[in-house]
């Protein structure tokens, strides 16, 4: 097997340890940082995401190979050339005020960054301003609005009513989701993008970037 | 405008009415768990020969509707009823958001003589609590309060008593608004701040109900920590000095508190609906039909307990306990949760899918790490946990050994597990007969927001797993 092979499998077990020892010694021998981090990092990520959509595993083992994604990602930055790794679009993300489940959102933002994205983490209980606010500063492509509680998901049709009072909703996607979300419900408040789960959701975040 | 035939009985409706708001209007019990957003599947009735979701279902003709046949909730309150009618009886109530139990005390006796219980007619505005909430959000809290005062009413006139003097009331901080027609709007949405949490007297009368003079609710400890919480640590008690004791109640909100005769911890995990049988693709509340349990025979064969022992129709709380132990044993389901098949069949045509044993995971973690992170929060070991106290309507029928291997309580605390039934009525009939101090366990609360708390996200997490045990 080869070490990068190597490295996407040890990710996809969540070996956090080993994991940055092989990608230490793919760096020590040589290898591309951008292909150790495209075809070993990324790819071992975007299988555990295919396999999470499938119910083949679950939350707690995305997580951890998300941990030795990042690990492994630390020790490559300081070798991966800014230019070189273009980002395929910028995202915020967060959990609508009122609501601090974060679990999915987590997963969401782990998600897309192993597609390439650029992500900016809100954290919970985010309002609708804040959002835009943070849209308009970064340029985001795509807002990311999570909710777990029925009595919080409305705080996303606010969020669509301040990007277009703010006079960006041309510029900018809204992305909706979380367990009581569904896709009428996205459609009825005038959000562009609906998504069940994570790894959906980081590919939709991908297309909606590219087209803009 | 356009005829609804229903059994023997014909309602109106306009063209683009959803039927599930025509049901609700007329008191038609039929369950939205999910509250008419059309994702649990549950409100599926028969129009016209063809099964339908009835919340997402638009009149635009006449229609004939049949509703799925109604089973007899199987919730087992603990009372025994044994005492005679005497002169000197009160009612005790408990609101659940779920079921709703209704006890006739006699206070010279100081026993149960009656006791009814019933589904909480509330459940046709969404199965827990946030979804009562919002409904009284964007309306009012009165089609709410109405429907559980009739049903009330209907519970003590199958009593036959004369007028009684006093029924005391406990339930959830929610109920117990909902039960007073308080606005309960404020407890939906952060800090959920309440309206009341105090102790409360009213004028029965008033209030709508019949055959009582005065109703007296129980105090509250916080919105999510209602006054059955309280009533049921009133039925254990005070543990010895320097012990704790924990109260666990296995709904949808799972509540849980560990107290001790200084201090009293408290926190909801959120379980979700699972062990109700609301998310879960087979599942269903413990009626006629339902597998309550669950075991592999010696050569692999399948055993399988039904309620009322009749054809089963789909996967109770502690079926489903059951199902996955024994499925975790005999390596079906591994360590992480995943399942080789996509189902697992059971019976006629009744299955467990990956999906469901996903939900599981979440519920039973959610449980699991609440219980851990309050125990060291408080920096509390095992071994000073002198008993650990499960309730619910369902409790009872739990099997402790499954709880404990797939990962939904302790194994450190299995033998010092008790179930109790209906804690939050057990301890309200205490509380009539003894008129008990409850500010003993009111005092002193702490109310632990597990989403802040430093252990919770962690454990919940790691504890999806089945490994640990
Ligand atoms: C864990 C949990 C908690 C934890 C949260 C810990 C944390 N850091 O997140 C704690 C215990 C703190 C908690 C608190 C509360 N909770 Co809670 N909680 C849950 C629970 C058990 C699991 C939620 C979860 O993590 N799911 C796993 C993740 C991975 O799934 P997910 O979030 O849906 O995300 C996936 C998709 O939806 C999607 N997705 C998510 N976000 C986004 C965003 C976009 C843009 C897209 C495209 C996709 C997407 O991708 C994810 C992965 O595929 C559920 C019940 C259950 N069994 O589901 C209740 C539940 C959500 N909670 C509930 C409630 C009521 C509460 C409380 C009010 C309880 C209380 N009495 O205090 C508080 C509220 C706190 C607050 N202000 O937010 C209710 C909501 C009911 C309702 N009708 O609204 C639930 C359903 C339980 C119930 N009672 O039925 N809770």
């Amino acid at each position: 097997m080869s070490i990068i092979s190597e490295i996407s499998e040890n990710l996809q077990k969540g070996r956090l340890k080993t994991v940055k020892e092989l990608v230490n010694s793919a760096i020590d021998e040589g290898i591309d940082p951008s292909k150790i981090l495209n075809d070993g990092l990324l790819s071992g990520m975007n299988i555990i995401g295919e396999k999470f959509k499938n119910n083949q595993v679950y939350v707690p083992e995305v997580l951890v190979a998300a941990r030795a994604m990042n690990a492994g990602i630390e020790l490559l930055k300081p070798l991966l050339n800014k230019e070189k790794i273009k980002s395929k679009g910028r995202v915020c993300i967060g959990t609508v005020q009122g609501d601090l489940h974060d679990i999915g959102k987590n997963l969401v933002k782990m998600m897309m960054e192993s597609k390439g994205l650029e992500v900016i983490d809100l954290g919970t209980d985010v309002s609708p301003e804040a959002f835009v606010n943070t849209a308009i500063e970064k340029s985001c492509h795509v807002i990311c609005c999570s909710a777990l509680l029925t009595t919080t998901m409305d705080v996303m049709s606010e969020v669509v009513k301040c990007a277009e009072k703010a006079g960006i909703r041309d510029k900018v996607k809204i992305m909706v989701g979380g367990a009581p979300i569904t896709r009428e419900f996205c459609e009825r408040i005038g959000a562009d993008c609906y998504t069940s789960d994570a790894a959906s959701a980081a590919d939709a975040a991908v297309e909606l970037c590219a087209v803009q | 405008m356009f005829k609804i035939n229903i059994g023997d009985k014909i309602f109106y409706a306009e063209k683009g009415d959803i039927l599930s708001d025509v049901l609700i209007k007329n008191k038609i019990a039929v369950d939205h768990p999910c509250g008419g957003r059309g994702i649990c599947q549950k409100c599926k009735v028969t129009v016209n020969g063809k099964q339908q979701l009835s919340c997402k279902y638009k009149i635009d003709s006449d229609i004939s509707v049949t509703l799925p046949e109604a089973g007899n909730i199987l919730s087992e309150t603990g009372a025994i009823q044994t005492g005679k009618i005497t002169e000197n009886i009160c009612y005790v109530l408990d609101i659940g958001t779920t079921t709703l139990a209704l006890a006739a005390v006699s206070s010279d006796e100081q026993k149960t003589v009656r006791f009814e219980t019933s589904v909480n007619p509330q459940r046709a505005y969404g199965a827990d609590i946030m979804s009562r909430i919002e409904y009284c959000r964007e309306n009012s809290p009165e089609p709410l309060n109405s429907v559980l005062i009739d049903e009330i009413n209907r519970m003590i006139k199958k009593f036959s008593l004369p007028t009684v003097d006093k029924m005391f009331v406990a339930g959830n901080t929610t109920m117990l608004h909902l039960f007073f027609n308080v606005d309960c709007s404020s407890m939906g949405i952060a800090p959920y701040t309440p309206v009341f949490l105090e102790s409360k007297t009213a004028d029965a009368h008033s209030m709508g109900l019949d055959g009582i003079k005065t109703v007296i609710s129980l105090p509250s400890v916080s919105s999510f920590v209602g006054a059955d919480i309280v009533a049921g640590m009133n039925y254990i008690g005070l543990p010895g000095e320097g012990k704790y004791n924990l109260l666990i109640d296995l709904g949808t909100n799972a509540e849980i508190v560990l107290f001790s005769q200084k201090i009293s911890l408290a926190a909801a995990a959120a379980a979700g609906p699972c062990f109700e049988g609301a998310n879960i693709s087979c599942g269903m509340s413990a009626t006629d039909g339902a597998i309550y349990a669950f075991k592999f025979g010696k050569n692999g064969e399948k055993k399988i307990s039904t309620v009322s022992g009749k054809p089963a129709k789909g996967i109770c709380g502690t079926g489903l306990i059951d199902i996955i132990s024994e499925l975790l044993k005999a390596g079906i389901i591994d360590q992480t949760g995943y399942m080789e098949d996509e189902f697992f069949d059971l019976e006629n045509g009744i299955t467990l899918s990956q999906e469901d044993i996903r939900k599981f995971q979440l519920a039973k973690s959610a449980i699991y790490s609440a219980i851990l992170s309050l125990i060291k929060t408080q920096v509390v070991s095992f071994d000073e946990i002198s008993q650990m106290y499960i309730s619910g309507g369902f409790s009872a029928k739990i099997n402790i050994e499954n709880a404990v291997r797939c990962g939904l309580l302790p194994k450190e605390l299995s033998t010092k597990t008790i179930a109790l039934n209906n804690s939050s009525l057990l301890g309200s009939i205490k509380f009539a007969n003894e008129a008990n101090d409850l500010s003993v366990y009111i005092k002193n609360s702490k109310y632990i927001d597990l989403s802040s708390n430093a252990f919770f996200t962690d454990l919940f997490v790691r504890n999806m797993m089945f490994t640990d045990n």
